[in-house]
């Protein structure tokens, strides 16, 4: 299972090794197959081992993995398979299958997600999602009389921080039947069980000056049953099916206390609290139609109704704050609950060999039902008590998306088709800016496929995208939330879209291949005054791969991509700043990232040895680069272009982080049946990242903070495995 | 499996006629000619026959497989004619020199239920994608799925080798780890889902299949969560922390240009000294990005 580097495992797996060349001419037609893949590893590591493992168990010790097993009984195929046994990332899966007729498997899947082992708090819980202080600690802070000396308190205090593992893990249980009928009749049930337990970083504020990073707890379960009835007879495929899926969390609030303060006063509580991720249910049902038509000819009729639904756990009180008067709620519970609808339709059809047709028809409503919550005072950071006048509202968001679609394809000549198509694509959408966006989207296609000497393909698309609704109405609607009027939220806004893209792959000799890519775009937001005003792409690939014999072969690939955007605002304070054009800037945003893969094997060397060896480098630079004043060629017509007077900037340092991968595998083929192997790999990770290294993550006590000193840092490590292969 | 159900070596069957509406009829043997069975197939083509053991086509008690029907000949077409000449090759169903459209004719002719339903018209097929282009029956390299290479992130690679370079980034889901794989949430065969996407009939369904958790609804939205995850997270992967397609909080300064500190240039002055950049940038404060239930959650802090 392994992917883009593959472990040492999948290669004595799938790469037919030369202990499995020798059991093959023994054994052709064997019923019982498998491997067992066992030995010990170390690992040395300089830096933060916990992204290096991240969601694996690389720790040092004697190993189980690989583990397949393959056999026949009474027609029957049983499979069975076990990675990394023991640790924390183990797997265990098996099925049993009477081919044609019915098979049944189930997995126990571990995925552990190691954040870092160098975080360090001094929050300590006892009960699921309270989070203490020691008092004394808020006492020695809540005792200065000044930010400079509580800041002191604070750096005194952290000298005690205990050191955590910020880790979550998922367990996943999956399981399932399928019933194969003479009467094209497939009856398919599966059932999935999550549990996720662990704790993830969280932020929790006192105010704009003090806030603090937590540890909030994860317990979460999450409940899937999906069944479905499918009956295939001649042209005619029908299928029904009800999917449900409950979502439970253990510890919906979390409450910390301030570190600032042990006791609770009318303009800051000595704890906060918040709510976390509430239980819910999805459920839904769905069917399908599809009729083969004569002429190559398809139609396919698809509809699904769902309903979402919170909980219903009681909504936490707007405060903690003893100090603090009790404000009223609208009402106990969320009572959040939607609908869902979707219905697809879609005509394809291949009348001769010169002409496709394609037609869909698309649409999906979520009706979100839960009624407003009206709030006429609310408690902020659990600080103060403020009214809201006028009253607020909710906005329980709700949207309706039709989508339709149409493609005609000429074949002319066997190898070249060229294409045209249409998208209409119609969003209806609640409490946003734009209720309404229409988009039409005209796309050409021309491909060449050769078979399997020469492949391309290319795609131009043009879109335009428009929302609906008086400009006037908009500008009073954000300015009343403290916005720009014009301001566009970029991905409902009015947009032009240009992208094209090119494929293509040459294999001139049976041992030679080439594959190139490119692809370019630009959204331009054209009405975007404010918000993100375009972006681009550019992202070029190409790849070599040759294997003059069934034993050696390897290939290199390289791929670049190069993403701009620019975005606008005003830094501006309520009043005249509000509507100063000489506060204007912009963020002209570059990400650019390259990535290198290589591999070579050389298989069955002498018939006994196998050596693979993989690598990959990924290189990315990230930089944001202010322009204060008019934005030379990306200006509105309509906007007034006048010089700055903001202060000039101090730009921001570059992104940089660079991740390399190597891998070494020789396996040696004692006999048929057993190898021995080793592998050696190294990883190294460098970053340089302004809000996340160790130099802007310098200490856990910054200014107004109390954090847990989660920092992008770099490592280096090496894992060495030896391992002995047995094969069935 | 020994293949035993397969036809016997020199009893000739008559190829059935081919059912004129049956896409399969464009990659039609020579007529004229009969089946000839595996055994004299397998006379030359005993390379051919190692990864046709191995593989679920073999299972002759399964009835759809061609080793319960007509073995080789099941895909390839009666080989008389090539057996009696075997320099006429083209009279056989060769898969590397026929259209992607006879290609995929011929394998939908059983592979016609579930999500292979969804082929004709798919976003793959309709680019002149075939089976063949992913899978191999003879030589395939992966422990599941008979695909042309080792891993399905190689195999979409080939094609989409942006995406499969994310996955090496710093922010990844676990498919370089193996708990993952591009199936995981897509399927390549066609969907009723957008973007090929495996569950549900959204982006943000097919997302909260698994992060529940997002799941809400909410008592206060952020609505571009829900209209799709995608307008702020690369699912495929990114350099940025939580897979943010930029780092915050240019990401939420995006949409958000009001007053203060929304507007606020953060530039090197304050990025040591500011906690709207450090750390956690905004979402220090504003915890419940993707929709908050407490009562005071109006802008996602609480």
């Amino acid at each position: 299972q392994a992917t883009s580097a593959p472990a040492p495992v999948a290669q004595t797996q799938a790469a037919k090794p030369a202990a499995a060349a020798a059991a093959d001419e023994s054994a052709p037609w064997p019923t019982t197959t498998g491997t067992i893949n066992f030995g010990s590893r170390t690992t040395s590591i300089s830096g933060d081992g916990a992204r290096y493992e991240r969601y694996r168990d690389m720790s040092d010790g004697l190993f189980v993995e690989g583990f397949r097993f393959a056999t026949e009984r009474r027609g029957w195929v049983f499979d069975t398979l076990a990675d990394h046994v023991g640790r924390r990332d183990q797997r265990y899966s098996g099925s049993a299958v009477l081919p044609g007729r019915f098979k049944v498997w189930g997995q126990w899947d571990q995925i552990p997600m190691l954040m870092s082992r160098t975080t360090q708090t001094l929050f300590t819980s006892t009960t699921p999602g309270v989070l203490q202080l020691d008092d004394a600690v808020q006492a020695s802070v809540q005792a200065q009389a000044t930010a400079a000396g509580q800041g002191v308190a604070l750096a005194n205090a952290v000298t005690n921080a205990r050191q955590v593992e910020l880790s979550s893990r998922r367990h996943i249980f999956e399981g399932g039947a399928q019933y194969i009928g003479h009467t094209g009749l497939t009856l398919t049930s599966s059932v999935r069980h999550v549990n996720r337990d662990g704790q993830i970083p969280f932020g929790g504020s006192f105010g704009h000056s003090n806030v603090v990073e937590t540890m909030a707890p994860v317990k979460h379960q999450l409940s899937d049953i999906d069944t479905s009835a499918e009956y295939a007879q001649g042209n005619l495929l029908v299928r029904g099916g009800y999917d449900g899926s409950w979502f439970h969390n253990d510890v919906t609030s979390l409450t910390f206390d301030n570190p600032w303060r042990l006791t609770d006063i009318g303009s800051a509580g000595s704890r906060g609290r918040t709510s976390l991720p509430p239980s819910n249910s999805f459920m839904s049902v769905n069917g399908m139609l599809s009729y083969r038509l004569p002429h190559r000819s398809r139609a396919t009729l698809y509809g699904s109704l769902g309903s979402l639904r919170d909980a219903g756990d009681p909504l936490l009180p707007f405060t903690v704050n003893t100090a603090l008067p009790v404000v009223p709620l609208d009402r106990a519970t969320t009572d959040g609950h939607a609908s869902t609808s979707s219905i697809n339709a879609s005509f394809s059809s291949r009348p001769t060999k010169m002409v496709d047709v394609d037609v869909r028809f698309r649409t999906y409503d979520y009706n979100n039902r839960t009624p407003e919550f009206r709030i006429v005072q609310r408690v902020g950071y659990d600080n103060a008590v403020s009214v809201v006048s006028p009253a607020g509202e909710t906005e329980p968001f709700g949207l309706t998306r039709s989508t339709f679609d149409a493609d005609v394809r000429l074949t002319p000549v066997r190898i070249v088709s060229a294409g045209i198509g249409f998208t209409r694509n119609v969003e209806d959408r609640t409490h946003r800016i734009f209720e309404q966006t229409r988009e039409n989207v005209v796309r050409v296609t021309a491909d060449s496929v050769t078979g399997r000497w020469f492949t391309m393909r290319t795609k131009f698309e043009h879109g335009e995208r428009r929302g609906e609704g008086s400009v006037s109405e908009i500008a009073a609607e954000l300015s009343a939330i403290g916005e720009q009027p014009g301001m566009r939220h970029f991905d409902i806004a009015s947009r032009n879209r240009n992208r094209i893209t090119v494929t293509a792959a040459a294999t001139p000799l049976n041992v030679l291949s080439f594959d190139v890519s490119a692809a370019a775009g630009k959204d331009d937001f054209i009405e975007s005054e404010f918000g993100l005003r375009d972006n681009q792409h550019r992202v070029y690939g190409a790849g070599v791969e040759l294997s003059p014999t069934d034993e050696i072969g390897g290939g290199v690939s390289y791929s670049l991509e190069r993403y701009t955007a620019l975005s606008r605002s005003r830094q501006a304070n309520p009043g005249v700043q509000f509507t100063d054009p000489s506060r204007n800037w912009a963020t002209d945003s570059l990400d650019r990232s390259g990535s290198w893969t290589g591999h070579a094997e050389w298989l069955q060397i002498k018939r006994k040895l196998d050596v693979n060896l993989f690598g990959d480098l990924s290189r990315s630079r990230g930089l944001y680069r202010y322009i204060t004043g008019p934005v030379v060629d990306r200006t509105l017509p309509e906007e007034a272009v006048v010089p700055t007077t903001l202060p000039q900037p101090t730009q921001l340092p570059l992104v940089r982080s660079e991740l390399s991968r190597v891998n070494l595998d020789v396996v040696y083929a004692l006999t048929a049946r057993w190898g021995l192997g080793t592998s050696f790999g190294v990883e190294r990770y460098r970053v340089s990242d302004f809000t996340l290294d160790s130099q802007a993550i310098s200490r856990v006590d910054l200014p107004g903070a109390l954090l847990l000193g989660y920092q992008y840092l770099p490592y280096t490590a090496k894992t060495f495995w030896v391992r002995a292969i047995y094969r069935y | 499996r020994a293949g035993s159900a397969a036809p016997v070596a020199g009893v000739e069957k008559p190829a059935p006629r081919q059912n004129s509406s049956q896409p399969i009829a464009a990659a039609s043997s020579a007529a004229g000619a009969a089946y000839v069975g595996n055994a004299a197939c397998l006379g030359c083509h005993d390379a051919q026959n190692k990864g046709y053991a191995d593989h679920p086509h073999h299972q002759a008690s399964d009835p759809r497989t061609p080793a319960a029907k007509q073995g080789c000949e099941t895909c390839h077409g009666a080989g008389s004619k090539h057996a009696d000449n075997p320099e006429e090759v083209h009279v056989l169903n060769n898969f590397k020199t026929m259209t992607p459209s006879q290609v995929s004719a011929t394998c939908t002719e059983c592979h016609n239920r579930g999500e292979h339903a969804l082929w004709q018209g798919s976003a793959h097929e309709k680019r002149d994608l075939s089976c063949i282009s992913c899978h191999s029956v003879h030589s395939a390299k992966s422990e599941s799925g008979n695909l042309k290479e080792k891993t399905q992130t190689q195999v979409c690679a080939q094609c989409h080798r942006d995406k499969a370079a994310k996955l090496d980034r710093s922010g990844h889901m676990p498919l370089r780890e193996g708990k993952m794989e591009c199936s995981t949430c897509h399927t390549p065969h066609g969907s009723t889902n957008v973007r090929n996407l495996r569950k549900g009939d959204s982006i943000a369904e097919m997302c909260t299949s698994c992060h529940a958790d997002k799941r809400g609804p909410f008592l206060w939205e952020h609505a571009p969560s829900r209209d799709g995850c995608v307008t702020c997270h690369d699912p495929h992967g990114s350099s940025n922390e939580r897979m943010l397609v930029t780092k915050t909080p240019m990401l939420c300064q995006r949409c958000h240009v009001g007053t203060r500190h929304p507007s606020t240039i953060y530039d090197q002055a304050l990025i040591n000294t500011s906690v709207r950049v450090y750390a956690r940038s905004c979402v220090t404060c504003h915890t419940n990005v993707h929709g908050s239930n407490h009562p005071s959650g109006q802008f996602f802090v609480r």
